[in-house]
């Protein structure tokens, strides 16, 4: 018997069977759980996980901290700075009708700056560089949600371009008063060599990374009469985020109370939203794998007369069980379809309709197989498992038994 | 399609010191006690019994849905005995035709479809044929109009009818139906042995287990057995 022969076989009791629909429909129903589980888990947990990996602003803490030897003996410390060196410069070339020309400048190092997916990574011996967003949001304050995403700038646009920034230099008034008075109105250009992906390390603020030199020298120009001692934070940047409680006991041993991060997702909720993930995950798959086999169990035992009909009529035993395992998987395939059918018009209806301004802050749904891969399995590779493990049992009765168990 | 090879015409079946027992928990229960009988092709059996005397247990042996416990079984000279549960199952389609009963038709097939079930293990049908032949076969038994019914939307009778014509498919020398008329009315039971009548008559060997007094009027040769037991063999020149 040709495998057409058997499909076609398989293919016409299973489409002709109306109470099949019901499993179909079951299946499909736990297929679509499943995606919507894996696809949150996806979406959520692995862009965050993501985000903290590619920002090192997440490894970053912030101290009160004046003398910055104190911490040379602590190990895992990349890089400390002044945080009042970053400096947001609210008059850029960027400002037009629709930017407000807001950037932060930050402290730019190879260790400080997110990874650069075009152009090439901060270089502290040229000047007048930077590494900036591979999206300019209009607003660098992003306080509102909606957000046309055609007046975003992209890579294309920013790639190898320049900016200009405008600041001003002070002096002290004739009061000696400690109030200083605006000098004059300075210029600095700098080109973007470099683009990080702001979207994925969850930053939008249109921060832009410059070499420590340069922003020294703005922010001196800008404030010159600083007091050494009214330094309002300092910057550590650690090397890996499972460092940052070794450090953070370093810093409590020493004295400093006051210790915050420069960027913090709660790592706790990540936890527990991937505990409740898991959870619900192995729920779904139980559920799926006592449905599968209650309901496959129970149609087998229906069609057991059959099947010895089929033994009688001098079929084997392996192309019974290939028949019947074409049968389930002709319906478990047709459950998945729906179901990945539904979850995809489920999926665009909340990325394109729900979930827009959760895209302005970077936030944003995407499909890929390893979302699919496990319903896949969990639906046709597992009915198939389990109807082959029930056929087995079944084929191994004697025609007689197996006609006799007529319901 | 094929024809049958290496048969011996005269024996198409012949089971010697047959011997089948079943052995429950708390005893050994004999189904078939030494019997030596052989089966010829263009004759009609009818095997009779009161219930428990071994008659759907021969049946079963003969068609190879039981193995003996003791003794041979020859079929067409070779004896299957010793035979793989594979080989059994390619005799089994290839040599016998089945008629059950309760009909055990594919409820989701159609009639001709129901029909075509035993060809598609048969290489030697061209795919292309198969609908033809089954179609044949229904028309042979008073069914092409019906082909294209559900057996659901068939009555009992023509529901064994289609069961006969599956029987037929491969063109099997031998058939063995197991109480065949049990479910259906005495104009349909009529038809039936009258259809079983014709096919022994063109040179099939028809076994038929029953209960029904009306299967002697075309039985060539009745075996009655009790017990397991060959209490009578009798044959048209007896009457």
């Amino acid at each position: 018997m040709k495998t057409t022969n058997d499909i076609k076989f398989a293919f016409l009791k299973s489409i002709r069977d109306k109470t099949k629909f019901f499993y179909v429909l079951l299946i499909s129903l736990c297929c679509f759980i499943s995606l919507i589980i894996i696809g949150f888990y996806f979406n959520i947990t692995e862009f965050i996980d993501e985000s903290i990996e590619k920002n090192p602003a997440f490894n970053t803490i912030l101290v009160t901290l004046n003398k910055e030897e104190d911490l040379s003996d602590v190990d895992h410390i990349l890089d400390i700075h002044k945080s009042n060196n970053d400096f947001y410069a609210n008059y850029t070339s960027f400002k037009n009708e629709k930017f407000d020309g807001w950037l932060l400048l930050s402290h730019g190092t190879p260790d400080t700056v997110p990874e650069v997916i075009y152009g090439k990574n901060i270089d502290k011996n040229s000047e007048d560089i930077a590494i900036c967003p591979a999206k300019f949001y209009p607003d660098s304050g992003a306080q509102h949600f909606k957000i046309n995403s055609s007046d975003i700038l992209k890579n294309t646009d920013t790639l190898n371009s320049t900016f200009t920034i405008e600041y001003n230099s002070y002096k002290k008034n004739k009061f000696d008063d400690g109030i200083p008075i605006k000098d004059k109105t300075l210029n600095k250009t700098f080109k973007i060599v470099g683009l990080y992906d702001n979207t994925k390390t969850l930053n939008f603020n249109n921060e832009c990374f410059v070499t420590p030199s340069v922003l020294k020298e703005i922010t001196d120009t800008i404030d010159p009469y600083l007091d050494e001692n009214s330094i309002s934070g300092t910057y550590i940047l650690i090397d890996d985020t499972k460092n940052l409680n070794y450090v953070k006991n370093e810093l409590y041993k020493k004295g400093y109370t006051d210790i915050e991060m420069k960027k913090n997702i709660d790592i706790d909720i990540v936890k527990s939203l991937n505990q409740i993930v898991v959870v619900l995950l192995v729920v779904v798959i139980m559920g799926i794998i006592v449905l599968n086999a209650l309901y496959i169990k129970k149609q087998i035992l229906i069609e057991k007369s059959n099947i010895g009909i089929l033994k009688a009529l001098g079929y084997k035993k392996n192309k019974i069980k290939k028949i019947y395992i074409l049968e389930n998987m002709f319906l478990s395939t047709l459950a998945f379809v729906i179901a990945i059918t539904v979850f995809i018009f489920t999926f665009l209806i909340i990325k394109y309709k729900f979930f827009v301004s959760f895209r302005y802050f970077g936030i944003n749904l995407f499909l890929n197989y390893k979302i699919i891969f496990l319903p896949f399995l969990l639906t046709i590779m597992l009915s198939t498992l389990i109807c082959s493990i029930i056929l087995n049992k079944v084929l191994k009765s004697d025609i007689i038994k197996l006609l006799e168990s007529e319901e | 399609m094929k024809s049958k090879q290496n048969l011996n015409q005269d024996d198409t079946i012949t089971l010697s010191q047959a011997t089948k027992i079943y052995n429950t928990k708390t005893e050994k229960i004999i189904a078939l006690n030494n019997l030596n009988l052989s089966f010829k092709k263009g004759k009609f059996y009818a095997i009779m019994g009161h219930s428990g005397s071994g008659k759907s247990t021969l049946i079963s042996v003969l068609g190879l849905i039981t193995t003996l416990s003791e003794g041979n079984y020859n079929l067409f000279g070779r004896e299957i005995s010793n035979l793989t549960e594979n080989q059994l199952s390619e005799i089994r389609s290839q040599h016998l035709g089945f008629v059950f009963q309760s009909y055990y038709l594919y409820p989701t097939l159609k009639a001709f479809e129901n029909v075509m079930i035993p060809m598609l293990l048969n290489k030697n049908i061209k795919e292309k044929n198969r609908e033809k032949i089954a179609l044949e076969l229904l028309q042979s038994v008073g069914l092409k109009d019906r082909a294209n019914h559900f057996p659901r939307e068939l009555s009992g009778g023509e529901q064994q009818r289609v069961a006969i014509a599956r029987a037929l498919a491969n063109d099997p020398n031998i058939i063995l139906a197991d109480e065949p008329t049990g479910n259906l009315d005495e104009q349909n039971e009529i038809m039936i042995f009258e259809k079983l009548k014709q096919l022994s008559k063109e040179g099939k060997c028809i076994i038929v287990v029953s209960h029904s007094q009306e299967v002697k009027k075309y039985a060539d040769i009745i075996l009655e057995l009790n017990k397991g037991n060959m209490k009578k063999v009798s044959d048209e020149n007896d009457e």
